[in-house]
């Protein structure tokens, strides 16, 4: 039976520092994507106090997102939500809110991975069929590829995320949080003034990569203050995205892919999107990168998912549906893909 | 020192309730430490929330966490209520 | 020079590419880290003439561990280019998926053996996959690509070293990963001793722990 037109999928972000609500429809048409985010007042994100904000929020995000689709919400057909990887407390507070809106809509439930998510809007938005994707955001660093019923990982970061290493730099150099600036962009202007390449660790091990070294290293040479902080700005992104794109790159070698997708809130950051680039013209390659719109976490990329796994027949029980702190990517399996 | 507190919220509606005991079964099942445990009952039209805690900051944490998601639950619900 | 244009490109890979050759009448291949345009020329030039530096002079120390590399027979700097023993072989990555279920063990817990030597030495591979293990046809196993390897005695370095390895395997055989590692950690042990081998197994486990906002990770609720 063909689904009617009006087939929606409503979809609940909220594994980290933002809440979103975002709609689609089951032929992937994105009618809604709002989201409102935590932002500390001082140093980085405190996950009880994210928790909080969302739970505050939750109500008015919704509302908004209902009205942006101009949709009844009793037309809904699915919820879907971020049931993992992320931060306890968030998660959580995100799964209460759609298992109450499944409950008393009466309508199932599908518990999505955010990692997942993250590559299925990148392949939505840019047309991109079976990527090699770098997913790099505050929380997680990632080279994936489907192989067989599964996205398999071809490089991660063995300690702290890209996005991370960024903020937490871009923090220790004075930079802060604004509504409209990330810390990321922030540090990634002053960067672009860097002129001095000073040497800093580089770390690839095999598939993996580290940049805690790389940070602590940072952190030091701004303390001691014998460097311009657009130097080191410049220095340590060139290292820490050079160590990206070289196990992207090598993924791109072992799988013969012939797409390259970079999506997750890091993508937004010009210098890593010129480095994939080069990449993947090296590799007779076409390079993709998520709008800016779908980079960060947000609502959307759960409701596409959300369609995807609903209409392969994945349904999560309510009450089964924890969640899931640490769920790697390689251990879901994705049945809309052959 | 052993806490314990009891929370007795009466709903508007059974299926207000419902809902809620739906949304927060999975949490209470699997808690997030082990300091502290929820357990979420229902009485009539009330909805019962026993939490006991090894201090009164677990307590007042789990609480917290709790009570939120409960008025969360319940504003998103009159968001649907409200809406189309 | 008629030896140049004999070169022939085996492999281009995304560090280096392969070309075998015929040098002083042994047939050898010739590793050249190439330059890559997406990173600064300072850096790249770094991070290449490092590894062609490094990695000749860690496959010597594997022979001395007991561990079977191609023989060097020049390290061309200026090039960043290393001339080295062509091995006549299969990879174990082609094997391992063929084997019958008694061979796969045997060449794994041989594998392990490998590792654990390398280990015992205070050598770190670096890049422990089943392409960088080609088995020659004498059934003798070489370990090739040492050019993220360290040497390093910390549990730490072992146990990353370890933990990429089972990576790989997850990566390049998801069906037979999990049996393959138990195996390889058999070899290992049998080497390194229960005692280590118990130390580096919780190691690993910790490293898989790892990831997201650690620093956060142990607040809830």
């Amino acid at each position: 039976m063909k689904e009617p037109e009006e087939a929606y999928c409503l979809g609940i972000e909220s594994t980290a520092d933002d809440f979103g609500v975002g709609i689609s429809t089951f032929q992937g048409e994105i009618l809604a994507n709002i989201s409102d985010a935590y932002i500390p007042e001082e140093g980085g994100i405190h996950p009880r106090e994210a928790a909080r904000h969302h739970a505050e929020v939750a109500d008015k995000v919704l509302s908004e997102a209902l009205t942006k689709a101009n949709i009844n919400p009793k037309t809904l057909r699915v919820i879907s939500f971020a049931q993992g990887p992320g931060l306890g407390p968030c998660l959580r507070t995100g799964a209460t809110v759609a298992r109450a809106l499944a409950s008393y809509l009466d309508v199932p439930l599908v518990g999505v991975n955010h990692s997942v998510a993250h590559i299925e809007i990148g392949k939505l938005k840019t047309c991109t069929r079976d990527p090699v994707a770098l997913y790099v955001s505050g929380g997680n660093t990632l080279v994936a590829a489907f192989e067989c019923g599964r996205y398999r990982i071809f490089g991660e970061t063995l300690d702290i995320a890209l996005g991370n290493c960024l903020d937490v730099f871009a923090r220790e150099a004075g930079l802060r949080h604004r509504q409209g600036l990330p810390l990321g962009a922030a540090l990634e202007q002053l960067a672009t003034k860097g002129e001095k390449l000073v040497s800093l660790p580089y770390t690839v091990k095999g598939m993996d990569l580290s940049l805690s070294g790389l940070l602590t290293a940072a952190v030091t040479l701004l303390q001691k203050g014998k460097h311009k902080v657009e130097d080191l700005c410049y220095s340590l992104q060139e290292n820490a995205f050079s160590m990206v794109a070289e196990v992207t790159e090598r993924a791109l070698a072992h799988t013969e892919k012939k797409e390259l997708l970079l999506t997750g809130g890091v993508a937004a950051n010009k210098r890593l999107q010129t480095m994939l680039k080069s990449i993947a013209e090296e590799h007779n390659a076409r390079f993709n990168v998520v709008p800016h719109e779908f980079a960060t976490d947000n609502g959307a990329m759960i409701a596409w998912t959300g369609v995807l796994s609903y209409t392969h027949g994945l349904v999560t029980p309510v009450e089964e549906s924890f969640v899931k702190l640490r769920w790697r990517v390689d251990k879901v399996d994705v049945p809309w893909l052959k | 020192m052993k806490t314990k507190a009891t929370v007795r919220l009466q709903l508007a509606s059974e299926k207000q309730l419902a809902t809620l005991l739906n949304a927060l079964a999975p949490e209470t099942a699997v808690p997030a430490t082990k300091r502290s445990r929820a357990v979420i009952e229902k009485e009539d039209k009330f909805l019962i929330l026993n939490v006991e805690a090894e201090d009164t900051v677990a307590l007042r944490a789990m609480l917290n966490a709790y009570l939120r998601w409960i008025s969360s639950a319940l504003n998103v619900m009159e968001v649907i209520e409200n809406t189309g | 020079m008629a030896e140049v244009n004999s070169r022939q490109l085996l492999k281009k890979g995304a560090e280096a590419s392969l070309s075998r050759a015929e040098r002083y009448g042994r047939q050898v291949v010739i590793k050249a880290r190439l330059p890559k345009k997406y990173r600064p020329a300072e850096l790249d030039t770094s991070i290449r003439s490092y590894r062609t530096v490094h990695e000749p002079q860690l496959m010597n120390e594997a022979k001395k561990a007991g561990v079977a590399t191609p023989t060097i027979f020049l390290v061309d700097v200026k090039n960043t280019a290393v001339t080295m023993e062509f091995i006549e072989g299969k990879q174990v990555k082609q094997l391992l998926n063929y084997l019958s279920p008694s061979e796969q063990r045997e060449l794994c817990v041989r594998v392990g053996e490998l590792i654990g030597k390398l280990h015992a030495h205070g050598l770190i591979h670096g890049d422990l996959t089943t392409s960088n293990m080609i088995v020659n046809g004498e059934g003798k196993i070489f370990l090739i690509d040492f050019g993220l390897g360290e040497k390093n005695m910390e549990l730490e370095a072992k146990g990353v070293d370890l933990h990429l390895m089972k990576r790989a395997l997850q990566s390049t055989h998801y069906n037979l990963a999990e049996e393959c590692f138990e195996n390889v950690m058999k070899g290992y042990t049998a080497v390194v001793g229960k005692e280590e081998a118990e130390k580096v197994t919780e190691k690993i486990k910790e490293i898989e722990k790892r990831g997201r906002y650690i620093t956060k990770r142990q607040e809830e609720t």
